[in-house]
């Protein structure tokens, strides 16, 4: 190492004293020419005969400078520079293959790049800012209460079984509850905006060991359910936006959903606490929560808490688990309408690994990976044959300097090198293509979430680079071996088409496969595509496309049902009179509301568990339920006998094979009185398209029922877009009480956005990828055919010199272009028939094994080789016999 | 009869010839057919890109003298990690002449 150190500093000097040197040496020679005449002349030759002897023994001096100076030089990175000039300057030569090459680097490693910036996060990083991630984990639960029922796990848990888990278990460091964020009104009046606040317990930034970016973050004093003031430590991404990162703002008044709340610290910027989901400001549990949800918040309620957990080191998290499955099954006191058996297991933080189901978009990010990694293939498939086709017709230029005498290794570093060349301005237009992308991508998947890094991160940089210059070296290594193999003799005379006839089977062979990736590709896109189609034409059993459900809220809850009943009245006046509305009624709750249930039973027999809305006649045709049979309910009911509407499949699992009209059922207490079906109305869903459709009802009522708290829904019926209306709405009413605190608006499209939102996704991005696919594939079936057309000039004008009319030459070139592509077909026919298991599960009423993704990747696919093989089969019919005979 | 040189020898017997004494390039040639009686032609022009091979890996160093003959001529004088370097390369030549040699003396 020294040694090597020396000499480099040797080479270093002797390149700034270059000229002197050369002088030295020059002196060096001349003395020892004089010595040796000196020598010959004392041996009695002439002065003549002396220096010629002398220039004999001294050798060639031009030579010796040469190799003097290799002693002086860098001569291995001079080579280097020289062949990076002269690779430099081919490309330069040969614009259009040097874009298609560099454009098929980036739109392959771009890709990739662009997915690797949103699942970087997702799969391989634990939240931001978390000290020590591998030791925390989020708590999951299994709750079986059917054992004839698989269930997943999930995150939710009651208080009760956190604060046991806190005091019994051992194996825990610290248990830690908290809450999901949820919408939170920042200050007061309907048109206060809103923000996602999260109830966290005390000891949550310090368990996670976060440190604030400003501030502090809770003490145990903040942390008491008697604290004199709530104190709240907001995300930097709000300290930002509403107080202009000003230090200030620690000490600051919020008013949160009517809490009082003060500024204590500021979270450090891409903190989301150990979800995706980002908070803009957190709260202490202990002291918000009797507030916010109910004074005894911490007795058994729902299982709408979550928990955070840092094991003890050494502790395994499988032992973990079961001491924690026991204390839940051994809880002396159990939760109303109690699981019969709970299974705890400890779940990654890392969103990618979580044990509990994941969220869609994140089950299509991972597919998208896969996608990715697809056009990044048929990228190079691309590449490789472009640098075959082009090795082939640069073969005589590197067969004439073999035979000049360049040495094969550094022909074939020559060839590397441009290939380099090409990766680095690849991987540079990769990484703008990963920036924009990337940006897109993540804003269209997650557009809630708050990311702690940029898009191009030195991960991405890195990424980027080493997939360029791995794919480059791949595309060019054996074409580079193979070309500088060739017999130089053969190579030189011109005519011989043993080369490209080897080649042509590898040329076709990448093409079919970029064909075949394309197929792949498109039939995800399709099947996306389709699936989102089936999922907005999906009937819900309302017209979900033409209403729009409001509520109101006061500032502290306190009408009773008669004063929310003339405060909905009022509302249904005001909106009225607005344009564009054609109906208004009230309601007690509507569809994919997330709905109770009530128990269903026919005379004699207890039938299981049925929603159960309340109608008044006129909110039949407001949220347009679709009758099967049978009769609406007609205001003359609702004063007689009671009646019923069912949906179809109450009507199919109550009274199986028999007319439902005419039945009567008794909903909820026995006491009830049994109601005539007069009517089956389609089937309705609670909260999303996928569930199975329940058992549902409506029960006709005089009057909208607002018995429960809070209830009471205003239900509007438009003539258009029900979106354009949304403006106008929430000006009508947002003066309707100087209290309200809330206006909710909201269309019933909205509601099913969650279903849609990674179908969007999955269409967008495989609809994108398979764009890039078939590009590239176009281009690449271009390339071979004008190509191949070129190579068969002399045939072809054989063939025109018999007698084929440009049209059977035109066949000819097709022929070859749809038959390349034929087999692609086949392939990515049969490779997506087999891969389609692993969108299966995320698409919706779309089997990807179905005709139509198929047919139009074959549609799109046979257009796309015909444009692809225009031009080549253009030239193929003006080939003239004369001149192509000529030319051989 | 004149014998082609081992190939990467020449720096060994360049600093060979300097660990005697300090050497113009013409007096390392002389030196080198004289000892090896005349076997040993090379052709002396290429001395001096081994010279400064020797030099750049700081096995010599080089300095403008005067000699007996009052020219100026650049004397090389050899330095401690010449010195080591030449005992590596004699003992490893050594050792692989021993080894030819007794290939060559088997009987057959």
């Amino acid at each position: 190492m020294l040694a090597f150190l020396r000499s480099l500093w040797f080479r270093i000097r002797s390149r700034v004293h270059r000229r002197s040197l050369e002088a030295e040496l020059a002196d060096e020679l001349q003395v020892h020419r004089e010595l040796l005449e000196d020598d010959a002349r004392r041996s009695g030759l002439s002065d003549e005969e002396a220096r010629r002897i002398a220039a004999v023994r001294l050798g060639n001096r031009t030579a010796i400078r040469e190799r003097t100076r290799d002693a002086w030089s860098f001569g291995f990175l001079e080579a280097v520079m020289q062949d990076a000039r002269y690779a430099a300057r081919f490309l330069r030569r040969s614009p259009g293959f040097t874009a298609v090459a560099v454009i098929s680097l980036a739109l392959g490693i771009g890709a990739n790049a662009a997915v690797f910036t949103v699942v970087d996060r997702l799969l391989l990083r634990p939240p931001p800012h978390v000290v020590d991630a591998g030791n925390v984990y989020a708590v999951n639960v299994r709750r079986v209460y059917d054992p004839t029922k698989p269930r997943p796990f999930s995150t939710g848990m009651m208080f009760p079984e956190i604060f046991a888990l806190q005091e019994t278990a051992k194996s825990f460091a610290a248990v830690v509850p908290y809450m999901s964020p949820g919408l939170w009104r920042l200050g007061r009046g309907p048109d206060a905006p809103r923000i996602k606040g999260s109830m966290v317990a005390g000891d949550f930034f310090s368990v996670l060991g976060v440190r604030p970016a400003a501030g502090r973050f809770f003490s145990p004093d903040d942390a008491r359910p008697d604290a004199p003031e709530h104190a709240a430590v907001i995300s930097h991404g709000f300290w930002e936006r509403h107080f202009a990162g000003a230090p200030s703002a620690i000490g600051a008044w919020l008013l949160l959903s009517g809490v009082d709340v003060t500024v204590i610290g500021v979270a450090p910027p891409g903190f989301t606490g150990v979800e995706m989901d980002a908070a803009d400001v957190w709260v202490p549990l202990e002291s918000v929560a009797p507030i916010r949800i109910q004074p005894n918040w911490n007795e058994w309620e729902g299982y709408g808490a979550k928990a955070v957990v840092r094991l003890n080191d050494g502790v395994a998290p499988s032992t973990a688990d079961a001491e924690a499955t026991l204390i839940l099954r051994r809880l002396p006191e159990r939760p109303p309408l109690a699981p019969a058996e709970e299974t705890v297991r400890l779940g990654s933080v890392i969103p990618g690994r979580a044990v509990a189901e994941q969220p869609a978009e994140v089950k299509v990010s991972t597919r998208l990976v896969i996608a990715a990694a697809l056009v990044m293939l048929a990228a190079c498939a691309n590449l490789a044959n472009l640098l075959l086709v082009r090795a082939l017709t640069r073969r005589r230029e590197i067969a004439l300097r073999l035979a000049v005498g360049i040495s094969r290794q550094r022909l074939v570093g020559q060839l590397v090198l441009e290939s380099l060349i090409i990766a680095g301005l690849g991987a540079g237009a990769a990484l703008l293509a990963a920036k924009w992308g990337g940006a897109a991508l993540r804003s269209l998947v997650f557009p809630q979430m708050q990311w702690a890094t940029g898009t191009v991160d030195a991960r991405v940089f890195l990424f980027s680079i080493v997939c360029a210059v791995v794919v480059a070296l791949l595309a060019t290594l054996a074409p580079a071996i193979r070309m500088t193999r060739s017999d130089v003799a053969l190579a030189l005379r011109s005519a011989s088409p043993q080369l490209a006839m080897s080649t042509g089977r590898w040329r076709r062979g990448l093409l079919a496969l970029q064909v075949a990736l394309s197929v792949l590709l498109i039939v995800g896109a399709a099947a996306f595509g389709q699936s989102l189609r089936r999922a907005y034409e999906f009937d819900m059993g309302v017209d979900v496309d033409r209403v729009i459900v409001t509520r109101l809220f006061l500032e502290d809850d306190s009408l009773n049902s008669a004063g929310r009943r003339a405060m909905l009245d009022e509302a249904s006046r005001r909106a009225r009179g607005l344009p564009g509305v054609e109906r208004v009624s009230i309601a007690e709750s509507v569809p994919l509301s997330g709905n109770g249930v009530t128990r269903v039973s026919v005379p004699g027999r207890d039938s299981g568990f049925s929603v159960v809305w309340s109608v008044t006649p006129d909110l039949q045709e407001t949220l347009g339920f679709r009758l099967v049979r049978g009769r609406w309910i007609q205001p003359q009911d609702v004063r007689g006998n009671p009646v019923v509407l069912v949906t179809e499949t109450m009507a199919r699992r109550l009274w199986p094979g028999m007319e439902a009209v005419g039945q009567c059922a008794r909903f909820g207490a026995d006491s009830s009185p049994c109601r005539e079906v007069i009517g089956v109305i389609c089937d309705l869903r609670t909260r999303s398209i996928r569930e199975e459709a329940p058992m549902a009802a409506l029960l006709a009522t005089p009057e909208p029922e607002l018995r429960r708290e809070l209830s009471g829904y205003l239900v509007v019926r438009t003539i258009g877009d029900p979106r354009t209306l949304l403006p106008q709405l929430h000006s009508a009413l947002r003066d309707i009480r100087a209290d309200l605190s809330t206006v909710e608006i909201r269309p019933l499209a909205q509601l099913l956005d969650t279903d849609y939102r990674p179908l969007r996704l999955g269409t967008a991005m495989f609809g994108t990828f398979a764009l890039l696919a078939v590009v590239l594939a176009g281009v690449g079936l271009f390339g071979i055919l004008a190509f191949s057309v070129a190579q068969r000039t002399g045939e072809l004008g054989i063939r025109s010199a018999l007698g084929a009319r440009s049209g059977d030459l035109v066949r000819l070139v097709v022929a070859e272009g749809l038959g390349i592509e034929a087999v692609g077909l086949l392939l990515g026919g049969l490779a997506s028939w087999y891969a389609s298991v692993a969108v299966q599960s995320l698409l919706f009423n779309t089997s990807v094994r179905a005709v139509v993704p198929f047919v139009s990747a074959a549609v799109l696919l046979a257009v796309v080789a015909l444009c692809a093989s225009a031009i080549p089969a253009w030239r193929a019919s003006r080939v003239d016999p004369a001149i192509a005979l000529r030319a051989e | 009869m004149r014998d082609e040189l081992l190939p990467g020898t020449l720096d060994m017997l360049i600093l060979k010839a300097i660990s005697l004494a300090p050497m113009h390039g013409y007096a390392i040639a002389q030196h080198l057919r004289q000892v090896s009686k005349q076997v040993l032609q090379i052709e002396e022009g290429s001395l001096y890109p081994a010279l400064q091979r020797v030099l750049a890996s700081g096995w010599a160093k080089a300095e403008w003298r005067e000699t007996p003959t009052r020219r100026r001529a650049r004397y090389y004088t050899i330095t401690a990690a010449g010195r080591r370097q030449l005992g590596d390369e004699v003992a490893s030549f050594q050792r692989m002449l021993g080894a030819i040699q007794r290939v060559l003396r088997t009987q057959e």
